[in-house]
């Protein structure tokens, strides 16, 4: 008897699991949509920006910036885009893992690594190995608006062009296509590393056969260097944020699907098994009766 | 001498007439001469009901083929008596007390009843004591009590007859005493295997023989109801004559107890009882406890017996195993699921235990160990549904760590066998008690989180773990 209350009480809670699971995968499936349509249509303009700082940094008469030049001093700083949610696999513990080298350079290299990460679940890891983060954005949405991209872009280059930062980095999920994600670093600034770092990637967004030289600016270029620079940084920064959103809602979705199946198949499980002790249990009184009736009469 | 006539034979169940004024009594063994077949010219039989009008029921000991009505049955006056005394040790009998291993009569000065009554009360010795077996698990979780109870629980095939044949390889080979092998009801080839086993293996550094101090006692699956439910009993009557002589601590091993049971139900239908739950004799408490008060520790020696108790349907509450739990001092369950994880022992650190798992008899140490390891089990337990359904990575960090380490646990609670060489290329591993205790704290405590799990698998100590990962990784390069 207790045996097959356990098995029910086993099977209820395997079964709210289900659909628990089974929500949230809907909730990604769609989410996953959506940003998959926004990812295609800004990915023309973020490839457009990082053409226009190809040619910038390699035309013939280099532009200088300030963002633009490497720095052999300061901290290094990381943003560590997580998921504000869990229940998406190893999402976390990959951007976890990459971080933690991140900690282990920057040890060898005896720079201070300070780290920036939006609220959720990567902080409790953080939490778990006694690593304090520099700050914590609470109010970030999984998609950071305009606004506060604008606002994280400012701080970073700000504290770049003061010269506390060496070099500043994201770290996040890279959404190649929807058969691999893959955690990344990719170093912000100084402009000039993260350009050498989109050249090699696989997309061909590399304008060859054209030359700075070839293009005619108006107002003059070192005028419109400055906003033209910072508008990559905030551009990237958001790309970022971009695929992470893009990745976590793919990584959930295969996650909760898999998660339903299982769910699924232990409920089959279990309630065979309560059928089979049903049964057995029912069987059990019958030849008792049985039993008894025919020895007494 | 007092003769009567067969009038009913049932199976193996007959009836007989004797004279009203001088039927046998209860339990008294009576004698059938005839022609039985393979050179038997005698069937014992044991008086279990009176019918009146001279009538008495009887169950036959052996095989009922060739009995007849109109057979003359004797009735010997007492129960069936069985040869004790150092001269059994070395051979093999039956349940009959007549040697089976071909080695010819054998001659006794004394002979015992199978029937007696337990010892008294004032007689029990009170000492408890641990027992070492080196099995890690055993010895962590459901230590032995010298001179106590140990019962192996288990469903078909998760390894029962292994540990007994282990733990006569590990016991039996460093004891002092004698030991009684009682084979009730099961496999007669492993009960071949077991003598062949004895008679190579030697005691300690001596070139004395296993066997030479051992008798063995078998009547197994191929016998009728009657054998198989009194066989326990002879080997117990000859393992209760060396505790008595003071010979020091005998070892009894019973495989398998439910035998016992079974066979007493089989008897009981033919008897005419009213089967009671499960289709089980309505006497089965009272057969169990006539079996199992016997098999105690006086003040002149004591009796330490390991029995098999096989578990139907995997299901510990059926009458017939529950019957046993009560009169046990440690239980080892074994499961199922975990000889699904190729880990052997089978044993449930959860289900199993010992009277003995108390910080005033084992140490505080080993007992907090023993809880800790439990606690640490019992989580992953716990954790497992969730586990199968959502993956490891939606556990919080320290839920991580605690499944990680009980992984490894139960992984290091798997152990090479002496018994089982032939089959896994791996040597036996006793581990002591201290090495154990002190490995299992260490597990807990994070020490060996660095260890890949498949190191913790067939090693003795923690240290062979350490070694074992240290090939593991070279391997790998």
């Amino acid at each position: 008897m207790a045996a097959i209350r356990q098995i029910l009480r086993r099977r209820k809670a395997a079964q709210n699991i289900c659909r628990i699971t089974w929500t949230m995968e809907m909730i990604s499936t769609a989410r996953f949509k959506l940003y998959n349509r926004l990812w295609q249509s800004e990915s023309d303009y973020h490839n457009a920006l990082a053409r226009a700082g190809y040619l910038m940094a390699t035309g013939e008469a280099a532009l200088t910036h300030p963002l633009m030049s490497e720095k052999t001093e300061g901290k290094w700083a990381v943003l560590a885009v997580g998921s504000t949610r869990g229940l998406c696999g190893s999402y976390n513990s990959e951007i976890f893992k990459l971080l933690s080298i991140h900690l282990k350079m920057a040890q060898a290299a005896g720079k201070q690594l300070d780290i920036y990460l939006p609220e959720g679940r990567l902080l409790n890891s953080l939490n778990h190995y006694g690593v304090t983060p520099k700050k914590v954005y609470t109010e970030l949405d999984e998609m950071p608006t305009y606004l506060q991209i604008e606002e994280i872009a400012a701080d970073f280059i700000d504290q770049y062009i003061k010269g506390d930062l060496e070099q500043f980095s994201m770290v996040f999920m890279h959404y190649h296509s929807a058969s691999s994600q893959q955690a990344q670093s990719l170093t912000i600034m100084p402009l000039t590393d993260l350009i050498a770092q989109l050249a090699t990637r696989s997309t061909p967004i590399w304008p060859w056969k054209l030359s700075f030289e070839d293009f005619y600016f108006s107002p003059p270029i070192y005028k419109s260097v400055e906003s033209l620079a910072k508008m990559i940084v905030s551009a990237w920064i958001s790309a970022c944020f971009m695929d992470a959103a893009l990745s976590e809602h793919f990584a959930r979705m295969v996650a909760m699907r898999n998660a339903t199946e299982n769910a699924d198949e232990m409920i089959k499980d279990l309630t065979t098994e309560y059928n089979r002790a049903r049964q057995t249990q029912i069987t059990g009184e019958l030849l008792d009766i049985i039993g008894g009736t025919g020895d007494l009469a | 001498m007092n003769k009567g006539t067969i009038i009913q034979v049932i199976g193996s169940v007959f009836d007989a007439k004797f004279d009203p004024e001088k039927i046998p009594s209860i339990y008294n063994a009576v004698q059938i001469p005839g022609d039985f077949g393979k050179g038997r010219t005698k069937l014992y039989g044991e008086v279990q009901q009176h019918l009146g009008g001279g009538r008495v029921r009887a169950i036959s000991l052996s095989s009922t083929m060739g009995l007849k009505r109109g057979m003359e049955v004797i009735d010997t006056g007492s129960p069936l008596m069985v040869p004790v005394g150092k001269e059994t040790l070395g051979r093999v009998f039956n349940l009959l007390g007549e040697p089976i291993d071909q080695l010819g009569p054998i001659q006794v000065s004394m002979t015992k009843p199978i029937h007696r009554d337990p010892p008294k009360l004032i007689d029990l010795s009170a000492k408890t004591e641990m027992f070492e077996t080196g099995i890690k698990v055993i010895d962590l979780l459901c230590p032995f009590v010298r001179g106590g109870k140990t019962g192996l629980f288990g469903g078909a095939g998760v390894g029962k007859t292994v540990i007994i044949q282990e733990l006569i390889a590990r016991i039996a080979t460093k004891h002092g005493g004698y030991s009684v092998f009682a084979g009730v009801g099961e496999r007669t080839r492993e009960g071949n295997d077991l003598w062949l086993e004895m008679q190579r293996t030697k005691i300690g550094s001596s070139e004395d023989t296993v066997l030479n101090h051992t008798c063995l006692v078998f009547g197994q699956m191929n016998e009728p109801p009657g054998a198989r439910l009194r066989v326990a009993l002879t080997a117990m009557t000859m393992a209760e004559f060396f505790c008595e002589s003071g010979v020091g601590d005998t070892l009894l091993f019973i495989d398998n107890i439910f035998r016992f049971s079974q066979a007493g139900s089989e008897v009981s239908a033919l008897l005419g009882r009213i089967p009671s739950a499960v289709g089980y004799q309505p006497t089965l408490a009272t057969e169990m406890g006539q079996l199992q008060e016997r098999i105690v520790s006086t003040k002149t020696g004591s009796i330490t017996s390991v029995q098999a108790i096989y578990v139907p349907a995997d299901d510990l509450t059926d009458p017939a195993p529950a019957a046993a739990f009560t009169h046990l001092d440690s239980f080892v369950v074994l499961n199922r699921a975990i000889t699904q994880k190729g880990i052997y022992p089978a044993v449930d650190p959860l289900e199993s235990t010992s009277r003995l798992l108390d910080p005033n008899i084992v140490g505080k140490e080993h007992y907090e160990t023993a809880q800790m390891v439990l606690e640490f089990l019992q989580r992953y337990n716990d954790l497992k549904d969730i586990i199968a359904i959502l993956g490891v990575d939606e556990l919080s960090k320290q839920d991580q760590t605690i499944v990680a380490r009980a992984r490894k646990l139960e992984r290091f609670f798997s152990q090479p066998f002496f018994v089982s060489r032939q089959f896994t290329g791996l040597e036996g591993q006793y581990v002591e008690l201290a090495s154990t205790v002190e490995s299992c704290k260490q597990i807990c405590e994070g020490k060996w989180d660095k260890l890949p799990e498949e190191a913790f698998m067939y090693v003795g100590s923690i240290e062979d773990a350490e070694q074992k990962a240290a090939t593991l990784t070279s391997k790998e390069k």
